[in-house]
C-alpha cells in the first residue's frame, strides 16, 4: 500500500462513520421531504417562508421528540426521495410517501401512519358519465409518475384502454383537467381535495379506486432506527397524538381509527400491490420495461428530429434577417435571440404549455416541439450567422460582378458554403437537443428520460435503467455524428 | 468610333476621403489598357468602381452606352448590383469554393443568362479547354494551382461574354512561362473584340500585351500613352 493510500483509507472511513454519526451526536433527526409538495404535506409557511409547515413537519417533530432529538428538514425532490434515503442524505423520509411492496423490498419502511383513498376527479359536467376508470376508455387520465395511482392507471390502460398522462407536480393535473386537456385525475384524496378547492368546476367521485398508506422510509441498514420510529408511531396512535396532528390539518377521517387499531393490535397494513409494483428481479424488470423504453426513445427521437427541423428553418430565417435585413429587423431579431438564449428552456416550456393555456391550449407534444424548436432556433441562428459571415467577401463580390441578385448569391454561393461550415456545430446541437428533450417531461410528454425515471423509481435503482437509457441515447446520437462526419468529409473532397 | 468604356471625372470616397480624384479616360473595342502605378495609387479602386463594387463614387462610368451607372455622389450599392457586360478577374481569383471549375464557369450563364445547363456546360468546357485547363473541369478551387485558378476565373468571366474584361494584378501568382501564356491569351481575347483593362505593377508584362498605359499616382492619372512612350 502506498503511503498516500495508507493515510487516505482511515481518513475516508472516518468521514463515512462521522457523517452518519454526526446527526446523532449533534442531537438532530435529519428528515427528508419535498417542500414543493405543498400543504398539507410540507410547505413554506405563508406567513414566514423561512419556516416549513405541514402534517409531515408535525410527524417529524413527533418522531424527533420521541428520539430525544431536534428535527432538521432536508429538501429533496419528491422523485429522488427513495434514492436519497438509500444514499443516507437523511435518516428518514416523510413526504406523503406511499407504501408499496417494491419500496419495502429495498428500503427500511415504517409502519403506515395514514390511510388514503385513490380518488377519481372529473369535471362536474362529466360527473355522471365518468364514475370509474372503466368509463374512461380512450380518455386521458392524469396522475403523478411513480405513484400507486400511476400503477393503477397502467392496469386501467391494459384493462380499459385508459390513456395515462404523468405530471411532475400535483397542481397542473387539476388545472389541465379544468382546461379540458385531460378528462380525469387519479390521485389520493388529500391531493384531490386541494385540487377541487383550487379549481372550480371539478368534482371528486366518492367510490375509491384504491387504498394506500403513507409511510416513512429509511436506508435498509437503518432498520434499528426504523424499529424505534415504529414504537414511537404506535405510541402516538394509541395516545392520540397522531390523531391530533391529522385533525389539525383536517385530514382525520373514519379510515384512520381502523388502521391504527389494526396496527396497535400487532397487525400490519399490507401495502397495496398493483401488479406493476410487484417486486421482481432487476433483469425481469428491465425486460418488462424494455418495450416502453424503446417507445419512449422513439418519442425522444421523433420530437428531437421535428424540433431540429423547426430550429433549422427558424434559425436560417433569423440569421438571414440579421445579415441581410434592415436595421430595425436586425435589432428586433438580435433582441429575440438574446431573450431566448438568456432564459431557461424549462421556463419557456412552462410558459408555452401552462402559461398560454388560457389563450391557446396546445397539445403537449406540439408545445414541446415548439418550445424546443424555438429555443434551439436562437442557437442555430447564431451558428448560421457566423457561417454566412465566414464566406469570403471576395466570392460575394465576384457573384455581384457576374450579375447575381442578392437572393441568388445567398442561395447559390453563400448558403451552400455556410451550410458546410455549420454542419459540425449543427450536429453538436442536435445531440444536445436530443438530451434536452428530456426536459419536456415537465409538460407531460413521456420521453426516454422520464420513462427511465419511472422505471428507476419502481425498482429503486438507477443502475440498470440508467445504463439502458444511456445505451439508447448513444444508439440515437452516435450514428448521427457518424453520418455528419461522412457528409462533411464528402463535401471536402 | 464610340468607346466601349467611358470614365468621366471619377471620384471614389473611402471613409469620407477621396482616394481617386477626377479620373477620366476612354477605351475602345478590342483595346488593351493597363493601369499602372505604385501600391496605393488607386489602380484597383478604379477597377472596382467600374465593376460597381465601390459604394461611394462620383462622376460617371459607362460601358457601351447607355450609362452603367447614373451620376450621383452617393449611391446605394444595390443599384449597381446587376452590372451588364463587365467581367472581372480578381487578384485572388475569388472562385466559388464549393463548386468545381466547370460549375464555377457555368453558374452565371445558367442562373443569370438563362442559358440551358447543357449548353452552358458545353460552352464552359470549350472555354476551359481554350484556356488550357480542360483537364481540370472537375477539380475544386483548392485543388488548382495559382495559374490554373486564374484561368478558371478568366473562363468564368468570359462565359458571360463581357464587352469589358477587368483584370486585377493578373500576373501576381504566375511564373514567367505562365505570364507569357497570359499575355498571349489577352491578345487573343482583344482580337475577338473584348476590351481589356488591367491593373498591374508588371511593366514587362504590360509592354508585352497592352496598347495603352495609364499611370496613376495618389488617385490621379498622371500619364496616358503607348507603353513604349510611358514605360
Amino acid at each position: 500500500m502506498s503511503p498516500v493510500r495508507r493515510w487516505a483509507a482511515p481518513f475516508v472511513l472516518f468521514l463515512l462513520v462521522s457523517s452518519s454519526a454526526w446527526s446523532q451526536s449533534s442531537g438532530e433527526l435529519r428528515w427528508g421531504g419535498d417542500a414543493e409538495g405543498g400543504a398539507p404535506f410540507v410547505e413554506a409557511d405563508p406567513t414566514d417562508p423561512a419556516r416549513i409547515v405541514g402534517f409531515e413537519v408535525d410527524v417529524a417533530q413527533l418522531l424527533a421528540g420521541g428520539l430525544g432529538r431536534r428535527a432538521r428538514f432536508v429538501q429533496v425532490g419528491f422523485t429522488s426521495l427513495d434514492a436519497a434515503a438509500a444514499r443516507g442524505d437523511f435518516e428518514i423520509g416523510l413526504s406523503g410517501i406511499e407504501d408499496s411492496a417494491a419500496r419495502r423490498s429495498r428500503l427500511a419502511v415504517t409502519i403506515p401512519y395514514y390511510e388514503f383513498r385513490e380518488i377519481l376527479t372529473v369535471r362536474t359536467a362529466d360527473g355522471a358519465r365518468f364514475r370509474t376508470l372503466a368509463d374512461l376508455a380512450g380518455r386521458r387520465v392524469a396522475t403523478l409518475g411513480a405513484t400507486l395511482a400511476y400503477d393503477l392507471l397502467l392496469l386501467a390502460e391494459r384493462d380499459h384502454g385508459v390513456v395515462p398522462v404523468t405530471y411532475e407536480d400535483d397542481v397542473h393535473p387539476y388545472s389541465d383537467l379544468a382546461l379540458g386537456r385531460v378528462d380525469a385525475v387519479l390521485l389520493d384524496e388529500v391531493l384531490a381535495k386541494r385540487g377541487v378547492r383550487r379549481n372550480p368546476g371539478l368534482t371528486s367521485q366518492t367510490t375509491p379506486v384504491g387504498v394506500g398508506h403513507y409511510v416513512g422510509i429509511l436506508a435498509p441498514q437503518n432498520a434499528a432506527l426504523r424499529d424505534r420510529v415504529n414504537d414511537i408511531l404506535r405510541r402516538a396512535m394509541a395516545n392520540g397524538r397522531l390523531e391530533a396532528i391529522f385533525r389539525r390539518w383536517e385530514m382525520w377521517n373514519d379510515d384512520q381509527p381502523a388502521l391504527y387499531s389494526r396496527i396497535t393490535s400487532g397487525g400490519d397494513a399490507a401495502p397495496v400491490v398493483a401488479s406493476t409494483a410487484a417486486p421482481t428481479s432487476t433483469w425481469d424488470s428491465a425486460l418488462r420495461y424494455l418495450p416502453s423504453l424503446v417507445k419512449a426513445a422513439g418519442i425522444s427521437l421523433l420530437l428531437s428530429a421535428l424540433s431540429m427541423a423547426l430550429a433549422v428553418l427558424l434559425g436560417a430565417a433569423i440569421a438571414t434577417g440579421r445579415v441581410y435585413g434592415p436595421k430595425p429587423i436586425e435589432i428586433a431579431l438580435t433582441a429575440w435571440v438574446e431573450l431566448i438564449r438568456g432564459t431557461p428552456l424549462l421556463l419557456q416550456l412552462f410558459v408555452i404549455y401552462f402559461g398560454l393555456a388560457t389563450v391557446v391550449q396546445l397539445p403537449a407534444f406540439l408545445a414541446a416541439l415548439l418550445g424546443l424548436g424555438i429555443n434551439y432556433a436562437a442557437y442555430e441562428s447564431e451558428i448560421y450567422r457566423g457561417a454566412l459571415q465566414a464566406v469570403p467577401g471576395g466570392q460575394l463580390e465576384a457573384a455581384r460582378v457576374l450579375g447575381f441578385s442578392r437572393m441568388q448569391t445567398l442561395r447559390l454561393v453563400r448558403a451552400p458554403q455556410a451550410l458546410r461550415l455549420a454542419l459540425a456545430p449543427m450536429t453538436n446541437d442536435f445531440v444536445a437537443l436530443l438530451k434536452d428533450s428530456s426536459l419536456v417531461s415537465v409538460i407531460t410528454v413521456v420521453e426516454l428520460t422520464k420513462q427511465t425515471s419511472i422505471f428507476a423509481a419502481n425498482i429503486g435503482s438507477w443502475v440498470v435503467p440508467g445504463a439502458m437509457c444511456a445505451v439508447m441515447y448513444l444508439a440515437m446520437s452516435l450514428p448521427l455524428a457518424r453520418f455528419a462526419r461522412r457528409l462533411e468529409k464528402g463535401w471536402h473532397q | 468610333m464610340t468607346p466601349v468604356l467611358e470614365v468621366e471625372d471619377l471620384y471614389v470616397m473611402r471613409k469620407g476621403q477621396p482616394v481617386v480624384h477626377g479620373v477620366t479616360f476612354h477605351a475602345f473595342r478590342g483595346e488593351r489598357v493597363a493601369l499602372m502605378g505604385a501600391s496605393g495609387a488607386g489602380k484597383t479602386t478604379v477597377l472596382r468602381a467600374i465593376a460597381g463594387l465601390e459604394p461611394q463614387i462620383g462622376g460617371a462610368v459607362s460601358v457601351c452606352r447607355p450609362d452603367v451607372f447614373s451620376v450621383a455622389d452617393r449611391r446605394d450599392i444595390q443599384q449597381v448590383e446587376r452590372t451588364p457586360r463587365i467581367g472581372m478577374v480578381f487578384q485572388f481569383h475569388n472562385l466559388f469554393e464549393h463548386l468545381t471549375a466547370l460549375d464555377n464557369v457555368c453558374l452565371a450563364p445558367v442562373h443569370v443568362g438563362g442559358v440551358p445547363r447543357h449548353d452552358a456546360e458545353r460552352q464552359g468546357t470549350a472555354l476551359l479547354e481554350q484556356l488550357g485547363v480542360g483537364h481540370r473541369v472537375h477539380a475544386r478551387p483548392h485543388e488548382l494551382s495559382g495559374g490554373e485558378a486564374q484561368r478558371v476565373a478568366i473562363a468564368r468571366a468570359l462565359a458571360m461574354k463581357p464587352l469589358l474584361l477587368l483584370m486585377d494584378e493578373p500576373t501576381a501568382s504566375l511564373d514567367p512561362t505562365r505570364r507569357d501564356d497570359l499575355a498571349a491569351t489577352i491578345r487573343d481575347l482583344s482580337a475577338d473584340g473584348t476590351t481589356i483593362l488591367i491593373s498591374t505593377h508588371d511593366a514587362p508584362f504590360a509592354s508585352a500585351c497592352v496598347d495603352r498605359v495609364l499611370v496613376m499616382h495618389d488617385g490621379h492619372v498622371v500619364q496616358d500613352g503607348r507603353p513604349q512612350q510611358v514605360l
